[in-house]
């Protein structure tokens, strides 16, 4: 693959005309700025509504379009698709603001050496919110460059010239496409200093329209090739020695003759890392397998009632991170206070096609292809893995059979990068899926003391969260940060209380240390809090015998984003028909909430048989503002609801003798196609802005089943997954 | 030793072991369009023909499918590039996300519709219970494949 890759274009940061062998290509772009760390601090003190969203792109030159003179033009962006059809969306967003036939816009995933660095990667649902406005305007721009330098090659006056399906026509009837007018440039491209005027809505051609996903032919076909699929000629296997238990480290190792059996070509015997690699996996496993050995325990042993102690809400500890009137006044009302706990388990990602990489250490630089939703973080990782400099190191973004947020995390690149700088030749690591169960992060176990009070007229007098929650994303800080700050804001996504309460309310976060690693998983604290936050209004509208329905539609604020949430509550009544008598054994629960930009409803079908929660329908009412593709939108809304009721119903991570209790799917099923319910999905709201969509439609799910439960059975469920008593 | 992979012949070495078929097809002979999940016969990604039965690849070794046809994604569609009526519908539908699990639910699929020419819901349910998809697209799985067996209906009528 390295032999038959493209000469790589020279990138210079002050200028615009980048060649590519003899032919003129045009690149123009802005990059994500600010270091990964800074920014993502600075966001995590400053983050409230959208919680620690990076905004805008910050402005600096190099390249998001090439142009060809054949006139084929490429958006390059290094936003990874891993099936929520990101590339189709920034597609569409270009394409409509340069005013392009849809078949002539191309779109790839653009490498870390190419200039368009992003130091965000690709999660938090922000990749459409982030590049909506920096991407129109990098098109309209570029559309203006074009423009100037078709007036100079055709000796007319710039603004007599029209612009129609990348061609430029002058007034008396000459055109020059938009491939001729680059291959014909000549001297340096000058940007305008101001953005152009971008096209009123009105005109929009794609944007708002369901677009065929561009990536979905090739995987019908099996054509597309994901991390996992990545070969390179003269490649070798690595493999890497991983404990059983969690917290086990290295104390020995004996090599006896793993060095010279059939097919192995390197042994790495490092502090905490002892790989190898050979010309098969087999062999490579064979050879390690063949090695002694010794993991030491860790000091305090780890066991899942360990766990569930330390993640247990203590009243003594946390810190307050929302407060609405006089927090005291919140603790100590006593008039019809009743209170719940609720509880979540770890879970894994179980994306399904387990992570690899590829990584080709050379003298003169590095190539990697790793399944990583951190092109230019896992950069960073394998350049400091082998002590080489980050900008030596070329990472390939590859398609992702699934992320859900597991490969967020850098650290994949530096075995397989260790591995190739010690055998000299390209090594591809690829994990097992007893690996990813037993060595990987999970999502952090949560509890949560929910406390409030309504009074007669049915209004919300006082209510309270307090969240105890595993780390996510201080997981990928220095210890100093989460100590600074005290509290993680990843852990609290969805834990601050949207409802009005008369007196007050207030929401605590208080961060438990875990021994075993947790970190993101799609949604981060989402899932837990709007399960913990949606039953419990339920609750308090029993107390005052309210229907939930008009229980939240009175509790929600009265502002933009209150009546927004109650939009979408009677859309999805409305879808529903909520109200209307459902067949015997059959009950509705309802439940909302808001994540990223994007307010969401949702009512659960359910019915109960031999002691099994069975969920036939979820109905779902989604307000993301302008939307850019409805049917990407309604896409990620049922894959978050399907993930959601997998939590839901089954899915639960235990540690069992210190190690992970399953390293399969025998052990941790998932959500299958027999279980699986109908969706249907109603799209409301608009503007001018678009909300994320990733991970907002997780929100809901498992308070909206819960609810129903306890319409069906009277039962209320409080830990997840839901078992009936 | 010869596998005969999509009506071509490939030769592979006799290792006198027996390996799966499934790290053959991705390791040996890079066709990597059947995908691997769990290694354990449980999530069906890596479904394949085995004389036109679906089967899971990494639960067969590759010294019991000598001289059976075996077919994969790559050689599910028409030499000329026409999709078979499951490919198709599922473009119809955009029912892949990430699209992992897509090779081994096709496959599934395009048994039963090739066995069955007007399966009813519960047939399309039974047949792909055995098949995860992560990212959640079982609703849109089961219309894509009612879809399939009308298209195979008006391509056939």
């Amino acid at each position: 693959m390295s032999n038959n890759s493209p000469k790589r274009w020279r990138i210079t940061r002050r200028g615009f005309l980048i060649g590519l062998g003899g032919a003129s290509v045009l690149t123009l772009g802005w990059a994500v700025g600010l270091p990964k760390m800074r920014m993502a601090i600075s966001d995590m003190v400053e983050g409230t509504e959208k919680p620690y969203s990076r905004g805008a792109p910050k402005v600096s030159p190099t390249v998001w379009f090439t142009i060809n003179p054949d006139n084929k033009i490429t958006l390059n962006v290094q936003k990874i698709e891993m099936g929520q059809g990101i590339l189709t969306a920034l597609a569409q967003i270009a394409a409509d603001e340069l005013d392009i036939e849809w078949e002539r816009i191309h779109v790839r995933m653009a490498d870390t050496g190419s200039g368009v660095d992003d130091a965000n990667g690709t999660g938090n649902s922000e990749s459409v919110v982030s590049h909506y406005l920096p991407l129109r305007q990098a098109a309209a721009t570029l559309i203006v460059m074009l423009k100037t330098a078709a007036a100079s090659q055709l000796a007319v006056a710039s603004d007599s010239l029209t612009i129609k399906d990348a061609t430029i026509t002058s007034s008396d009837g000459r055109s020059l496409t938009f491939g001729e007018v680059v291959a014909a440039h000549k001297g340096e491209w000058v940007v305008p200093k101001d953005a152009p005027a971008l096209k009123p809505s009105s005109a929009f051609r794609y944007i708002g329209q369901s677009q065929a996903r561009v990536d979905l032919p090739a995987k019908v076909t099996g054509q597309i090739k994901y991390g996992h699929d990545m070969r390179l000629p003269n490649m070798l296997w690595g493999v890497v020695a991983r404990p059983l238990k969690f917290g086990a480290t290295i104390a020995s190792v004996d090599q006896k003759d793993a060095a010279t059996m059939p097919g192995v070509r390197t042994v790495v015997v490092e502090k905490g890392f002892v790989a190898v690699a050979a010309e098969t996996k087999s062999q490579a496993q064979t050879a390690l397998n063949a090695m002694d050995i010794v993991w030491t325990a860790p000091a305090i042993p780890i066991t899942q009632q360990a766990i569930e102690n330390a993640v247990t809400v203590d009243p003594n500890q946390g810190v307050l991170i929302q407060h609405d009137g006089d927090p005291q006044a919140v603790l100590h009302y006593s008039s019809l206070l009743i209170g719940q706990t609720y509880r979540t388990p770890m879970a894994v990602h179980a994306h399904l096609e387990p992570q690899a990489a590829i990584v080709d250490v050379r003298p003169d630089n590095v190539e990697a292809w790793v399944s990583t939703q951190v092109p230019a973080g896992m950069a960073s990782g394998i350049a400091e893995a082998i002590g080489r400099k980050a900008n030596e190191v070329i990472v390939h973004p590859v398609f992702l059979g699934g992320g859900f947020g597991r490969r967020l995390d850098a650290s994949l690149g530096a075995e397989a990068a260790r591995l190739s700088a010690a055998a000299k030749r390209p090594v591809m690591v690829q994990w097992s899926r007893a690996e990813e169960f037993r060595n990987g992060f999970v999502r952090p176990p949560t509890h949560h003391v929910m406390q409030g009070s309504v009074n007669e007229e049915g209004f919300i007098t006082v209510i309270a969260h307090h969240q105890a929650s595993g780390d996510v994303l201080l997981t990928i800080f220095p210890a100093v940060v989460g100590d600074i700050l005290g509290w993680d804001i990843g852990a609290v996504r969805g834990a601050k209380l949207y409802y009005t309460a008369t007196v007050g309310k207030q929401t605590v976060a208080q961060r438990v240390k875990l021994p075993i690693a947790t970190s993101f998983w799609r949604g981060l604290g989402l899932l837990a809090d709007g399960f913990a936050i949606e039953s419990f209004i339920d609750e308090l509208a029993k107390t005052v015998n309210m229907d939930p329905l008009a229980f939240r539609l009175k509790n929600l604020p009265d502002t933009p984003f209150g009546n927004r949430m109650q939009g979408v509550l009677q859309a999805v009544a409305d879808l529903a028909k909520w109200g209307t008598p459902l067949p015997a054994g059959r009950a509705y629960g309802i439940a909302c909430s808001a994540d990223a930009g994007t307010c969401v409803a949702q009512i659960a079908e359910v019915s109960v048989s031999d002691g099994t929660i069975n969920v036939h329908h979820v109905y779902a009412a989604v307000d993301a503002g302008l939307v850019i593709n409805p049917d990407g939108v309604k896409a990620q809304t049922e894959g978050g609801i399907m993930m959601g009721v997998s939590s839901t119903l089954i899915e639960e991570f235990m540690v069992v003798d210190g190690g992970a209790g399953a390293v399969n799917f025998d052990k941790y099923p998932l959500l299958r196609n027999s279980q699986a319910p109908d969706i249907s999905v109603v799209i409301v709201g608009g503007g001018d802005e678009p909300g994320g969509m990733g991970e907002p439609p997780i929100g809901p799910v498992a308070g909206a089943i819960a609810n129903a439960v306890f319409t069906l059975t009277g039962q209320r469920l409080t830990s997840l997954p839901l078992r009936l008593q | 030793m010869e596998l005969t992979i999509n009506q071509k012949t490939y030769p592979i070495p006799d290792n006198g072991d027996s390996r799966p078929l499934l790290l053959v097809l991705r390791d040996e002979l890079n066709l990597t369009g059947t995908k691997i999940g769990c290694g354990a016969g449980i999530c069906g990604a890596c479904t394949v023909h085995i004389d036109g039965v679906p089967t899971r690849s990494c639960q067969t070794p590759v010294n019991s499918v000598l001289g059976k046809e075996i077919r994969t994604i790559e050689g599910l569609a028409d030499a000329d590039g026409t999709l078979h009526p499951v490919q198709q519908a599922f473009l119809d539908l955009q029912v892949p996300q990430c699209g992992w699990c897509m090779s081994g639910q096709i496959m599934t699929a395009a048994a039963l519709i090739d066995g069955n020419a007007t399966p009813t819901p519960d047939q399309i349910i039974t047949a792909m219970d055995k098949n995860y998809c992560r990212c959640g697209t079982y609703h849109r799985i089961r219309q894509a494949i009612a879809h399939a067996a009308t298209l195979k209906k008006e391509a056939t009528s």
